[in-house]
């Protein structure tokens, strides 16, 4: 039986009352973290059972967000690391405390310290690209106008939803130039730019970015044109399943959001795809900002391994696996 | 004075930016031909003046549009050729008549010269991107179902003036298999097709094509993944000034077509910026489809040279 708190904040991520990546994953931790501190066990093997158990609860709660089984994994990789030397419950609850409240920790601080980071990278004079609203690759830019560094923007309008809109009101009343292009018009300013920067909803094993659909085809033409691509993205976003096969599930989103239905009976029967996510290949993204530093992405897997462990296949029959799908 | 009938077809087309070159020849070599039939003037000067008028006032509409230009320049061309010869008002309007039907009669001969031989270019079973709208891509794609071929077509909305949404009209009204996509997407659907159909505003010298904003980007990513890119263009688009070292003008067209929030307009750090079109270049192109063949797009120059010496006088106005 899982104490009446974790109980509480398990019903609150499945009932969506508590939303976003960063604090659905923020929150299952805090829950795992009561579940430890108030654990009854007897020895070290009952505490893990019981840790295990409240972890897999939790991951039933969202099958879509990568940042919650990411949450789980840290802390259970810790766990299980240390339960073959452990002497004591006290110990290995001192353990699983610490690691669910450093991820709690860093990825509270995780945006702040992608700005500080991803900063140093700007340049007087940068002219940089953004494509939807990633709040990471926005740390960056509005750390590095804090630091006085003056460069402009160019924020693609992002269809279907506009998120672009989003980000250029962000940087423009931070005081920011900013440039809303169509998506279709990337490639016609790309000679301009000098840095891409997006954000990521997923990053695979192999250094793939899952991120807004368009993003490759920015990411292509920076290629082309020797434009440097920056992903900036917390570890959390960091795919573990991807290291054994698993694919990524792009979702479809609602056709409604590309045109109305009046519209869509005036052209007749035709069909409407609306995918929410594409992905770009590692070849064409120069590096991923992480809030542990910078990485190439074919080191993603260094970082996968270091934060989350290795994951077995018969493990990833215990984690559920999710379809990526975009915060609402 | 530009007469209403030419203001007339310039805001029509401005309207519905969205239609292709060959519509807005047509329409714009129909305004010059309503005003001419409508003038006041009686001398043969003020004839000419006032159709070099008309003329520049509609090719504006387009600036990067080539059979726009070259038509309209043919029509000019005849007219003064035939008041060289002494030709009165009268004449000249019905020269100025002949030589504006002629011309759109063979711009629309020349589509139907284009379906015939791009449908030979598609195998059952195929499945074409398309995006923006192009007469001719439409013949051909309508031309290939007739004949029994069974394709599949994504088509672009095209932001930001949807035309998009009328080629899968026309798609779906010919009991096309269609399915409509945001630009963005293009990448991510690319490995299900065989092959990317676009027309052009205007092809230059060396095979690069003027087109739709977005066209540059498409072409790039069907190359990346051996995906074939196939132009659709009458010679009419080609452009001879471009043998010449001249630059096709890229128009960037009203804002409001991007971003029409009052809100956000009050943002003094918020430009918007919006090109009609980009440019494509050669190597992302597998072949151009005339009304005279196919050819790779390496070999534009050689029908550019051949319209250069035969008609125009683009060479003598670059000497």
């Amino acid at each position: 039986m899982l104490p009446a708190e974790t109980r509480r904040i398990v019903e609150d991520i499945r009932s969506m009352r508590i939303r976003g990546a960063g604090l659905i994953a923020r929150s299952a931790a805090q829950a795992l973290e009561i579940t430890i501190q108030e654990s009854k066990a007897k020895s070290v093997d009952e505490f893990v059972n019981e840790t295990t158990y409240a972890a897999h609860t939790l991951l039933q709660t969202r099958p879509t967000a990568v940042a919650l089984p990411n949450a789980m994994r840290y802390i259970i990789h810790r766990i299980d690391t240390a339960k073959k030397s452990a002497t004591s419950v006290e110990e290995i609850r001192t353990i699983g405390s610490n690691a669910a409240r450093e991820f709690i920790e860093n990825t509270k601080t995780a945006i702040q310290r992608i700005g500080e980071i991803g900063a140093r990278r700007i340049r007087d004079g940068d002219v940089l690209l953004t494509h939807c609203n990633s709040s990471a690759a926005l740390s960056v830019m509005q750390t590095a106008w804090g630091q006085g560094k003056r460069f402009e923007v160019f924020a693609t309008e992002t269809r279907p939803r506009f998120q672009g809109h989003l980000t250029a009101q962000v940087l423009a009343s931070a005081g920011i130039p900013v440039t809303i292009v169509l998506d279709d018009a990337v490639r016609y300013f790309m000679q301009d730019v000098d840095k891409v920067i997006v954000g990521a909803d997923a990053i695979t094993a192999n250094g793939a970015l899952v991120n807004k659909i368009g993003t490759s085809m920015i990411a292509l033409a920076a290629y082309e044109a020797r434009v440097k691509v920056f992903v900036a993205a917390e570890s959390y976003k960091f795919s573990p399943e991807t290291m054994i096969g698993e694919l990524v599930t792009i979702e479809e989103r609602d056709i409604s959001e590309v045109i109305t239905d009046t519209e869509l009976k005036k052209i007749g029967p035709i069909k409407v795809r609306n995918p929410s996510f594409d992905v770009t290949p590692p070849a064409y993204i120069d590096l991923i900002i992480t809030e542990r530093g910078i990485i190439p992405p074919v080191a993603a897997i260094i970082l996968i391994e270091e934060v989350f462990g290795v994951i077995t296949p018969e493990e990833l029959r215990e984690y559920q696996t999710y379809t990526l799908q975009e915060e609402t | 004075m530009v007469h209403r009938d030419v203001k007339k077809v310039v805001e029509g087309v401005r309207i519905r930016q969205m239609r292709g070159g060959t519509i807005v020849t047509h329409e714009a070599l129909a305004g010059l031909r309503a005003a001419a039939q409508e003038t006041k003037v009686t001398s043969v000067d003020a004839f000419l003046e006032e159709l070099e008028e008309n003329s520049r006032y509609l090719r504006n509409i387009r600036a990067a549009s080539v059979p726009l230009s070259n038509g309209l320049h043919y029509v000019v061309q005849e007219v003064k050729r035939a008041a060289e010869r002494g030709s009165q008002v009268a004449e000249l309007k019905k020269v100025l008549s002949e030589s504006a039907v002629a011309y759109d009669r063979k711009l629309e001969e020349s589509i139907q010269q284009i379906a015939e031989i791009g449908a030979r270019r598609l195998r059952d079973g195929d499945v074409v991107m398309a995006h923006s709208y192009s007469s001719s891509v439409l013949a051909i794609l309508k031309r290939a179902h007739e004949q029994g071929t069974n394709l599949k077509v994504f088509v672009t909305e095209a932001r930001p003036e949807l035309e998009g949404r009328d080629v899968a009209r026309a798609l779906a009204e010919s009991g096309i298999d269609t399915t409509l996509i945001i630009d963005s997407a293009v990448s991510h659907f690319i490995e299900q097709v065989d092959k990317v159909m676009v027309g052009a505003e205007a092809v230059a010298a060396n095979g690069a094509i003027v087109n739709k904003i977005g066209t540059a980007t498409i072409a790039a990513v069907a190359q990346r993944a051996r995906v074939k890119v196939f132009v659709a263009a009458s010679t009419y688009k080609f452009s001879p000034e471009t043998m010449f070292g001249e630059l096709i003008t890229i128009e960037e067209r009203d804002n409001s077509y991007v971003l029409d929030d009052p809100e956000m307009k009050k943002l003094s750090n918020l430009h918007v910026r919006n090109p009609a079109f980009d440019v494509t270049s050669p190597q992302d192109i597998d072949l151009i489809v005339t009304e005279r063949g196919v050819i790779p797009p390496q070999a534009a120059i050689m029908i550019v040279r051949g319209q250069s010496s035969s008609s125009t006088d683009a060479e003598q106005s670059m000497r």
